[in-house]
Order: C-alpha cells, then structure tokens, then sequence
C-alpha cells in the first residue's frame, strides 16, 4: 500500500491518467458490443424502410388491379362445375342438341381425374379441380367440328383433352356419318 | 516535482548513492513516464468518446427511423393486405391459364388434319391422346405433357401418303413451340383386289429438352 502511494506521490499524472486508461478500458470492454449491436439495427431498419418504400412504389394502383382482378376471379367462380351436380352438368352438354343438328349418344361423368390437372401433373390444380366428361357423338364432320368448337366457345370453362373421331359403322348409317368420342376436361369447385 | 531525498549526513553528496545524484538525462524520466500515461490516457478517451458518440448519434438514428416506421405501418399494412389479395386473385388467373395449357385446341387441329388431306387419302379414324411422362430437370423429375395424334385410313397411291407426311411435317399449325415433332407413317398389306393399302400416320409430341418454361404445352 505504501509503495502505491509512494507510487502516487512520486508520479501523481502518470497514476491519474492510468486510473483513466483503465476506467476507459473498462467501459469498452463493457459497451465494446453496442455499437456493433446499433449498428446491425440501423442497417436491419434501412432495409426494412426500403421494403416499405419499394411497397408504396409497388402498390400504386394495386387497389384497381385487386378490384379488376378480383371481378375476374369472380367471373371464373360463377363458371365453375360442382362435382356432386351431375344431372345439371349432364344435361348441360345434352343441351346442345338443341342448339346444334347433332345427336349425343351418351354423356358419362368419369371418377378418374385429368392426371395433368392433380397433385404432381404438369398443370396441377389448388385452388380448382377438373372433371372429365365421356361424350360419345354422332354427326357429319362438319356438325362434330362444330360441336367441338361449341364446347371451347362456351361460357363454362372447358377444353376437350382427348378426342377419337371415325367413321360409323353401323349398317343403316350415312356414308359420311361419323362417331366421336370426346374427352372433356371442366373446370370445377374444388373438393 | 518533489523527489524523495536520503537525508545527507555530510556537507557533500555520497556518490556511492546514486538516488542522492541529480537526474542529469536529456529527458528526464518522469516527463517520460508521465507524456506516456497521458498519451496513453488520451487515446484511451477519445476512443471512449468516440465509441460513446457513435453510439449516440446511432440510437438517435434508429429513433428517428423507427418514428418514420411508426407512421407510415399503418399503410404499409393496408399496402401488405393488398399485395396478399392481389397475389391470392392472380393465382386463379394462373390456374385459369394452365388449366387452358396445351399446344393447340382440338377443333383446330381436326380442322387442320381435315385441310391437309390429299384427294387420294381417306380417313377412318383420327386420335389425339395425351399423357404425362417425368423428365429429369435440374432439381428433380419434372412432369410434362407429350401428346399423340393417330390417323388411320385408306389410299389407294402411296405417293398421296407420302405428300401427307410431308405437309404434316412442314405444318406450322402441327409444331408448337417447346415440342419435337415426329411423324411417322406405316402401311398394312395391300388389298390385291381393291387396291386400296390401309395407312397409320402418327404424329408424336414429346416436350423439347430446352422447353422448362412451358410445362404443358403453349397457352
């Protein structure tokens, strides 16, 4: 002790100022990592205000694009088959034998999926689902064109996948009589 | 400075005892010692204060940008809101447009095949088909579409099929982007009386290797 202040004594600024190295030290070792910490905080807030600038840059006119957008989600809604509706969906394409001179030998809704459509095919489907319809036909070439034509005209959304077009074989059947047979693929409500 | 001095019993200084000799160093020792604690005091403070300042105009940084947050959050969330609707509509569209995905419509393609008939062919039966085969792509196996169309039929010139295949083969309406198109023809035995040789025409789509994009066809 007494060698300290006989240091003190002997070297009173070089002690002092000692005392204020080690103060010093002291205070860096204890907020050594705040700046390091305010500073990886301030580049966090910098990029969180250039995300809220980029979204307001982003965001102009997105309401109308909502709005516009959401009339057309709304308009495929209103399209949509319903699974369970078959009567409504078969008679649907039976429909057009009114509108078109042709005969609609059967109409079957198939359980299978379009395999394109599933979970894991190249178009796969998560917010709908599509049914496929077996439409067996008869007509000339010019009606099954037409009848296939219809059914991509139409205000439902559906396109025929798979088709078989040849020619009737029945005995009493016209030499220009065809048979088709139509995979339709529509788009429905999902399960 | 005052120095603590041996008290000289003699009238002259003991050489023999050298803390009673002068300090007679260019610089003295003690303005040494004292320049370095000071220096060494300084650095150490303006480091401090530095440090402290940084700190300081930092936190008033960060205060400032978090205010300015603050403010505009409000929006930023109604903004967010949006964005999530808009993203959550579009994906209908998107699925709109795949559901729609294949190289062409099939009316178009019978109508096709039927204006690219030669007079000296006749067809009994003409087929599309699809399915989906797994190609490997860069991370895993990728499903795609390929797609075939049959022809069967009559003729009674070989020559009228071979003109066929070459006009399917030349046909823009019969290669759609993102696909190798193969056409390949085979006969059955001809009917001696008849004349008439039964004909298959196949025509297969199978996705090109550089085709990721489109995974099913072209919208």
């Amino acid at each position: 002790m007494n060698l300290i202040i006989d240091k003190l004594k002997e070297y009173p600024v070089a002690v002092i100022s000692a005392l204020v190295f080690i103060g010093c030290a002291v205070v860096v070792f204890m907020r050594g990592d705040l700046v390091a910490e305010l500073s990886l905080r301030e580049t966090e807030l910098i990029a969180q205000i250039r995300t809220v600038n980029d979204n307001v840059i982003d965001s102009r006119n997105l309401e109308q694009d909502v709005e516009s957008l959401q009339g057309y989600v709304a308009a495929i809604d209103e399209r949509l088959f319903n699974r369970n509706e078959r009567s409504i969906n078969i008679n649907f394409f039976y429909s057009f034998e009114d509108k078109l001179d042709i005969i609609i030998a059967d109409v079957s809704q198939l359980t299978i999926e379009e395999p394109a459509l599933i979970k894991g095919g190249p178009n796969e489907l998560s917010l709908y689902s599509g049914i496929v319809y077996e439409i067996r036909v008869g007509g000339t070439f010019q009606e099954i064109l037409s009848f296939m034509y219809e059914i991509q005209q139409v205000d439902a959304l559906m396109r025929i996948a798979n088709f078989e077009v040849q020619a009737a074989t029945a005995q009493r059947a016209a030499p220009e009589a065809l048979l088709a047979k139509l995979h339709v693929v529509v788009l429905a409500e999902k399960d | 400075m005052s120095k603590q001095r041996d008290i000289q019993p003699y009238w002259r200084p003991d050489f023999k005892i050298q803390s009673t000799l002068p300090d007679i160093k260019v610089v003295r020792t003690d303005f040494i010692i004292n320049a370095i604690a000071v220096a060494l005091a300084l650095i150490a403070a303006f480091t401090v204060l530095q440090r402290e300042y940084r700190a300081f105009s930092l936190n008033r940084a960060i205060a400032s940008m978090q205010q300015s947050i603050g403010e505009t959050e409000a929006n930023n969330n109604q903004n967010l809101q949006a964005s999530e609707r808009f993203r959550e509509s579009a994906q209908s569209v998107v699925e709109l447009q795949d559901f729609f995905r294949a190289p062409f419509a099939a009316h178009e393609l019978l109508a096709e095949l039927a204006r690219l008939k030669p007079a000296g062919l006749i067809f009994s039966r003409v087929m599309l088909s699809s399915a989906i085969i797994k190609q490997k792509g860069k991370d895993s196996a990728e499903a795609q579409m390929t797609y075939e169309i049959n022809i069967t039929g009559d003729t009674r010139g070989l020559m009228a099929l071979t003109q066929f295949k070459a006009t399917l083969q030349a046909s823009s309406s019969l290669s759609p982007g993102g696909f190798e198109v193969v056409v390949d023809e085979s006969m059955q035995q001809r009917n001696a009386k008849t004349g008439i040789t039964p004909f298959r025409v196949s025509i297969s789509l199978t996705p090109a290797p550089s085709s990721t994009p489109n995974k099913g066809g072209e919208g």
